[in-house]
C-alpha cells in the first residue's frame, strides 16, 4: 500500500479527533455527549497506533511530527487532572496532618529549636538590659515601647485609625505568607527553615523578655495571650514541614535525591496545610480579640480554649474510630483461615 | 522510533528539547519542553492578571464597606489568596494550565507525563517562592532550569512536574511535484520502490526543503544520494540529481 493511500485512509479520523479536541477545549461549545466521548477514546487509540506504525509505514517527517502533537493533545484531554476535592483537602488537614505531626521527628526538632531560642533569648533579655538593643535594634525597641506604653483600652479610645477587620486581614496576609515561605525555604537543605525558626524564636523571645523589665509589661502580655497558642504552634509546624523537605534531600533512603525530595514534600504538605489554617485562626483572634477591650479573663479563656482545641486536634485527630478498626480486624481474620 | 523499546534507553535519545512519554496504551510520543523564554512570557501574562484581580478585589472590598478602613481587611486577605492560590488553583482545576500557559500553549504535567494532582499543583507553586527569592530576582529558578534536562525550576523539582508545549500543528499532506524534468525521469523507474525508513525520511526531508535552495546548491546536496540511485536504475546521465531524488520520492510516496 502506498503512503498516499494510507494517509488518505487515516486522514479523516485524525481530522475528526482534532474537531472533537477543539470542541472539548472550547468553553463556549456544549460538553461532549457520551457517544462523542467514546468516539474520542477510539480515535485516540487509533492515532496512537498510527504513530506507532509511522516508522514502518514510511510516513514523512511532517506527518510524524503532526501525529506526535495530535497524540499529545489527545492524551491530555483523555487523562485529566483531578483538581481539588473538598473531601481530600479535609482529610489531609484533619486526618493525615495530625498523624504526621505526632510521628514526625522534624516537628520535635522544630519545636526544640524555636522554643529553645525563644526561652533562652527571653531569659537573657530579662536579665540584661543591653541584650535587647543588640538583637532587635534600638529603633524597633523604641517602637515596641511606644506601642505598648498604654493599656489597650486607653489606646483604643483616642486611636480611631485602628480597625479590627483591616488588622485581621493584615495578619492573615502577612503571617501566613511568612509561614508558607518558611516551608518553601526548607528546600535549601532545611537551612532556610532553620534560619526562620531561629530568627523568629530569638526576636519573639527577646521582645517577651524585654517587656518583663518594663513597667507596662501587663499591656503587652494582655495583648499576646489570646492568639499566641495558635500562632506559635503554626510557626513550629511550618518550620517542621520545611525541615522535612530539606531532610528529604539529605537522607535519601536508597532513592535518588529527587525521588526522595518528592516523597518528603508530599509527606510535608498536610502539615503545611494545618499550619496555614492555624495562622489564619491566630490572625482572626489577634485582630478581633487580642486588640479588643475585652477584660483579661476573657482573653485568657480564649487562650485556654484554643490550647484545648489544639491539644484535642493533635492527640485525637487522625485516629481511626474504634468500630472501623474492629471491622478491619474481623475482615483480616476472615481472609486468613 | 515511536514504538516502546523494552529497555528504556535515555542515553540514546537525541540531545534535544523534547521529552518522550509513554502512555498507558504503551505508545511513546514526544513533547517539546517549554524553555525559560516561553515560560517567562506566560509568567508575565499571569502577573498582569493577578494584578488586575487584586485591583478588582480591592475596589470591590472598598465598595462593599462603603470606603471605610474595614475594607482593607478583606482586600488584604484577597491579595494573599490570589497571590498564593492563583497558580495552584488554575493548574489543579484546569488540567495544568493557568491563563498565561493556556495562551502560550503550555501545560504542566508530572514528569511521568500523567496529569498533575492537586497536591503537586500546590507544591510546585509553594516551593516556587524559592525560585524568585527576593535578593536574587529569579536567578535560582532560572539557573535550576538551565541545569536540568527537562527545564525544571525548583518548584517543579520538588513536585515532580515539568512544563511541556502543547502544539497544534497544521496538517501538511504529501507534497506533489509536477515538473517536466522530474516527469522525464519517471519512466526509467520501476512502479514500486521499497525504500527503507531512512531513505524515505531523507527523501521527504529533501523534497520539503528543496524550494529554499538554489539550483547549483541542490545539485550539490542531492549528488551523494543520487549517485547510487543512478547506478541502480541505470538512469540517463543528463537527468539532474535533483530530478532523480524527486522522481524516486514520487514513486515511494505517490506511486504512479
Amino acid at each position: 500500500m502506498r503512503v498516499v493511500d494510507r494517509l488518505a485512509q487515516r486522514e479523516s479520523s485524525w481530522r475528526e479527533l482534532e474537531v472533537l479536541l477543539s470542541k472539548m477545549g472550547d468553553a463556549r461549545q456544549p460538553r461532549l455527549n457520551t457517544d462523542e466521548i467514546l468516539r474520542l477514546g477510539e480515535l485516540y487509540r487509533a492515532a496512537c497506533t498510527d504513530l506507532m506504525l509511522a516508522e514502518s509505514h514510511d510516513l514523512p517527517r511532517d506527518t510524524v511530527a503532526y501525529l506526535h502533537a495530535l497524540v499529545g493533545r489527545a492524551h491530555n484531554a483523555v487523562y485529566r487532572a483531578q483538581g481539588f476535592r473538598f473531601r481530600d483537602c479535609a482529610r489531609a488537614i484533619f486526618d493525615t496532618a495530625p498523624r504526621e505531626i505526632r510521628r514526625d521527628r522534624a516537628v520535635r526538632l522544630s519545636a526544640l529549636v524555636f522554643y529553645g531560642s525563644f526561652i533562652l533569648c527571653g531569659l537573657i533579655a530579662a536579665a540584661r538590659e543591653d541584650f535587647t538593643e543588640k538583637v532587635i535594634g534600638a529603633s524597633y525597641v523604641a517602637q515596641m515601647d511606644e506601642m505598648y506604653s498604654r493599656p489597650i483600652n486607653e489606646a483604643r479610645k483616642d486611636a480611631g485609625e485602628r480597625n479590627d477587620t483591616a488588622m485581621a486581614g493584615f495578619y492573615i496576609q502577612h503571617n501566613t505568607s511568612i509561614g508558607l515561605q518558611c516551608f518553601a525555604w526548607g528546600l535549601l537543605f532545611g537551612l532556610g527553615s532553620l534560619y526562620q525558626l531561629l530568627s523568629n524564636g530569638m526576636i519573639l523571645g527577646t521582645v517577651f523578655g524585654h517587656m518583663a523589665r518594663t513597667t507596662y509589661a501587663e499591656n503587652f502580655y494582655t495583648f499576646v495571650t489570646a492568639h499566641s497558642v495558635f500562632e506559635l504552634t503554626a510557626i513550629v509546624l511550618s518550620g517542621a514541614a520545611g525541615l522535612r523537605l530539606g531532610y528529604g534531600l539529605i537522607e535519601t533512603k536508597g532513592q535518588t535525591r529527587l525521588a526522595s525530595l518528592h516523597r518528603e514534600a508530599k509527606r510535608a504538605l498536610p502539615t503545611v496545610g494545618a499550619s496555614a489554617v492555624l495562622f489564619v485562626m491566630a490572625a482572626f483572634v489577634e485582630g478581633y480579640i487580642s486588640a479588643s477591650r475585652l477584660p483579661y479573663w476573657s482573653k485568657a479563656s480564649v487562650a485556654i480554649a484554643s490550647a484545648v482545641i489544639l491539644a484535642l486536634y493533635l492527640s485525637l485527630g487522625g485516629r481511626a474510630p474504634r468500630e472501623r478498626s474492629r471491622l478491619v480486624v474481623r475482615a483480616d481474620a476472615g481472609s486468613n483461615p | 522510533m515511536a514504538t516502546v523499546s523494552s529497555t528504556p534507553s535515555e542515553t540514546l535519545d537525541p540531545l534535544d528539547t523534547t521529552v518522550r512519554l509513554v502512555t498507558p496504551e504503551r505508545i511513546a510520543f514526544e513533547y517539546p519542553l517549554a524553555g525559560p523564554f516561553r515560560r517567562a512570557v506566560s509568567y508575565c501574562v499571569d502577573m498582569i492578571l493577578i494584578t488586575v484581580l487584586m485591583l478588582a478585589a480591592f475596589l470591590a472590598s472598598l465598595a462593599l464597606t462603603l470606603g471605610s478602613t474595614s475594607g482593607l481587611g478583606p482586600a488584604l486577605v484577597a491579595f494573599f489568596v490570589i497571590y498564593q492560590g492563583y497558580g495552584a488553583f488554575c493548574e489543579g482545576v484546569f488540567n495544568g494550565q493557568t491563563l498565561g500557559k493556556h495562551l502560550l500553549g503550555l501545560r504542566v504535567v508530572s514528569d511521568q507525563g500523567v496529569p498533575i494532582t492537586g497536591a503537586q499543583a500546590v507544591l510546585r507553586n509553594l516551593v516556587g517562592a524559592v525560585d524568585g527569592l527576593i535578593p536574587f530576582i529569579y536567578l535560582p529558578g532560572l539557573s535550576c532550569m538551565l541545569l536540568t534536562r527537562k527545564f525544571q525550576r525548583l518548584g517543579d523539582l520538588a513536585a515532580g512536574t515539568m512544563v511541556v508545549v502543547e502544539e497544534r500543528r497544521r496538517r501538511v499532506g504529501v507534497i506533489r511535484l509536477r515538473e517536466p524534468a522530474i516527469e522525464a525521469v519517471l519512466p526509467w523507474l520501476p512502479m514500486r520502490i521499497a525504500a527503507g525508513p531512512e531513505l524515505a525520511r531523507a527523501l521527504s526531508d529533501y523534497v520539503r526543503c528543496r524550494r529554499r535552495f538554489s539550483r547549483s546548491r541542490l545539485e550539490q546536496m542531492a549528488e551523494p544520494l543520487a549517485r547510487p540511485l543512478r547506478k541502480r536504475f541505470t538512469l540517463p546521465p543528463k537527468a539532474t540529481s535533483d530530478a532523480i531524488l524527486c522522481a524516486v520520492y514520487h514513486r515511494v510516496f505517490l506511486g504512479d
